[in-house]
């Protein structure tokens, strides 16, 4: 009994530091930028706003950290949410430590739409609407192709998810050489390293709602997803639906990720790096392990991102930055607990 | 509780059935041996069995209705299958592995509740094992984690037990544990099934054995009419036999495997590795 209770104070107290972290770290992101500004500045403006009174405040300040910086640090925080559990959930899926929101060729896709849709010179709509048709595409592509006569389970899935990615990164290729070189390539260029300028309300109600409900979905059947590494028959033997639920974890974690690449790009590592620090401090249960990828990720990126836009004058490409802060926290992170096992 | 297979055929190409006309019954309270050479199909006979696999033909029987036709939550409330410990891979802790085993209680939205990890603490605690509780299953021994994946079966409080190979890979002791808790259980009124490599297992352990043979067809029945010296050598090619040791008013049987049969002998290069 004395060891029910210890674990009970034990997630109690850590849900309450997963909720408060993004929160923290979301209002202090506001604050920084290029025009820092005071907490009670920014606290006047969010409850002027919302609550809908007319407090004396400047109009330009209330323009910034309402138009500007409060979408983009929400849209940081879908994307990193969204591409932990996405990551979280494949690498459970095909019990692969090394299984990222990619393996299914999902993000390759996603951007070799992005980067067709701006040779086309489509809108920023446009752009994210075709690089999100591009992303299920590819998924469907690797689903057909590892449906075979005899088909040989999981691994043959990552095999084809490996290919058809191949495929779309040669395609991105072609696109980029054929692209003009003043004016398309540099564009397609920073856009595929990931950027979340384009972070604007209008932007994020295509992307937004599907990272939500998805993320949600998988939060909703977290204690399920302890059955994915399992083996099949032993799955079955558990009394569950093995094939609805691995679908179910595919198109949630495929939405996730290609939304979040249609909206801002390839923002590499997060899918990989977040789920294997979540691991690494609550082990493997889904239960701890969901909400912390969900947590951690969106802190994750809006402090990339914070950074990504106030360094230097002009920004810093994203990926780059979760690469450069991501890859030392992690080895360090490693070194001290010993790695994890699926 | 009755489990039976009525006539069972399967084969993983149509031209060559692997089992052939398997025909099987066990009650509540028999503990049921499988044995046969290696390759026999002795995993893919509880594969079919439990309908993992499909069979060509014949059926699976649970209380006289056919296995397919129960709805997946409500079967897996009655039977529980204990798979073989060297396939399994998972880190975590031994607690959350045996949670699993309510799986089938509990919706697809829903969460383990108190009671459930007090049913947990409940059976390993029976079982011995409640040491093992915050342990991860990747830093297990063999008997350990087989005692964990036993656990995880008893939680869905199931009528019949089925183990693939539960005793092989372990020491003496281990095995005793393991085959100790099946007969406990068996007297308990749980019909176990299990396969094995051990005769001897059998020949002491199990009221009922099916001994599987090269090409498909099996014999079933008393143990003590299916476990003998000549049908023993015409399953495993081996010629044995069957000692009676006797220890405190106590009998006990054993085999001795003492040759290869004649058309088998080593010298001859004539025995097939399988």
């Amino acid at each position: 009994m004395n060891q029910t209770k210890q674990m009970q104070t034990f997630t109690f107290v850590w849900k309450i530091i997963l909720i408060i972290i993004p929160i923290i770290f979301a209002f202090f992101a506001l604050c920084i930028g290029r025009i820092s500004y005071s907490v009670s500045d920014i606290w006047n403006v969010l409850v002027s706003k919302i609550t809908n009174s007319n407090l004396e405040i400047d109009k330009q300040i209330s323009m910034i950290i309402w138009n500007i910086r409060l979408p983009r640090i929400f849209m940081a925080m879908l994307v990193g949410a969204g591409l932990s559990v996405a990551g979280c959930a494949f690498q459970s899926l095909f019990s692969n430590p090394l299984a990222t929101p990619d393996t299914l060729g999902v993000a390759s896709g996603t951007s070799f739409g992005a980067a067709l849709a701006l040779l086309l010179g489509c809108n920023l709509i446009g752009v994210q609407a075709i690089a999100f048709v591009f992303g299920i595409l590819a998924v469907i592509l690797t689903w057909l192709s590892s449906v075979g006569k005899s088909s040989s389970g999981l691994s043959s899935v990552v095999l084809a998810g490996i290919m058809i990615g191949s495929l779309f990164s040669a395609l991105i290729s072609l696109v980029k050489f054929t692209a003009d070189t003043e004016s398309q390539l540099p564009a397609i260029t920073y856009w595929l390293m990931g950027s979340l300028s384009s972070a604007g309300f209008s932007s994020l109600q295509i992307g937004a709602p599907c990272i939500i409900i998805t993320v949600l979905l998988l939060y909703l059947i977290r204690w399920q997803l302890n059955i994915l590494p399992l083996g099949e028959d032993e799955a079955r033997s558990l009394g569950s639906n093995i094939q609805l639920l691995r679908i179910i974890t595919i198109l949630c974690a495929t939405a996730m990720t290609a939304s979040s690449v249609a909206m801002c790009g390839q923002v590499g590592w997060i899918g990989l790096l977040i789920p294997h620090i979540c691991r690494m401090l609550f082990g493997n249960n889904h239960r701890a392990l969901i909400p912390a990828c969900i947590s951690f990720g969106a802190s994750f990126l809006v402090i990339v991102d914070t950074m990504a836009r106030s360094i230097s004058a002009s920004e810093i490409p994203i990926s780059v930055l979760t690469a450069v802060i991501g890859a030392p926290f992690f080895i360090i992170l490693m070194r001290k607990t010993g790695g994890w096992k699926i | 509780m009755n489990l039976e297979i009525k006539n069972g055929c399967f084969g993983y190409s149509k031209q060559k059935m692997i089992l052939n006309h398997i025909n099987f019954c066990a009650e509540s309270g028999d503990l049921v041996a499988i044995l046969g050479p290696n390759g026999a199909g002795k995993t893919t006979l509880l594969r079919c069995m439990l309908g993992f696999l499909k069979w060509h033909s014949g059926e699976t029987l649970l209380n006289h209705k056919n296995l397919n036709q129960i709805p997946i939550k409500k079967l897996w409330k009655q039977i529980a299958y204990v798979p073989q410990a060297k396939n399994f891979n998972s880190a975590s802790k031994a607690e959350e592995a045996i949670l699993l085993g309510r799986n089938a209680y509990l919706g697809m939205f829903s969460q383990p509740k108190q009671s459930d990890l007090k049913l947990v603490h409940e059976i390993m605690e029976k079982l011995n094992i409640l040491y093992l509780a915050p342990k991860s299953c990747s830093e297990m021994s063999g008997g350990e984690l087989q005692m964990v994946l036993i656990a995880r079966a008893l939680i869905a409080e199931p009528k019949i037990l089925v183990l693939d190979e539960p005793e092989s890979n372990l020491d003496f002791r281990n095995q005793l544990i393991i085959l100790e808790t099946m007969s406990e259980l068996a007297r308990q009124g749980m019909t176990c099934i299990f396969n094995t490599h051990y005769p001897d297992h059998a020949l002491r352990r199990s009221n009922k054995a099916l001994l599987l043979q090269k090409n498909g067809t099996c014999q079933f029945g008393n143990t003590s009419e299916i476990i003998t010296s000549e049908k023993i050598q015409e399953a495993f090619q081996v010629k044995t036999v069957i000692q009676k040791i006797k220890n405190q008013n106590q009998v006990y049987y054993s085999i001795l495997p003492l040759e290869l049969a004649e058309s088998n002998k080593l010298s001859t290069g004539g025995n097939n590795l399988c």
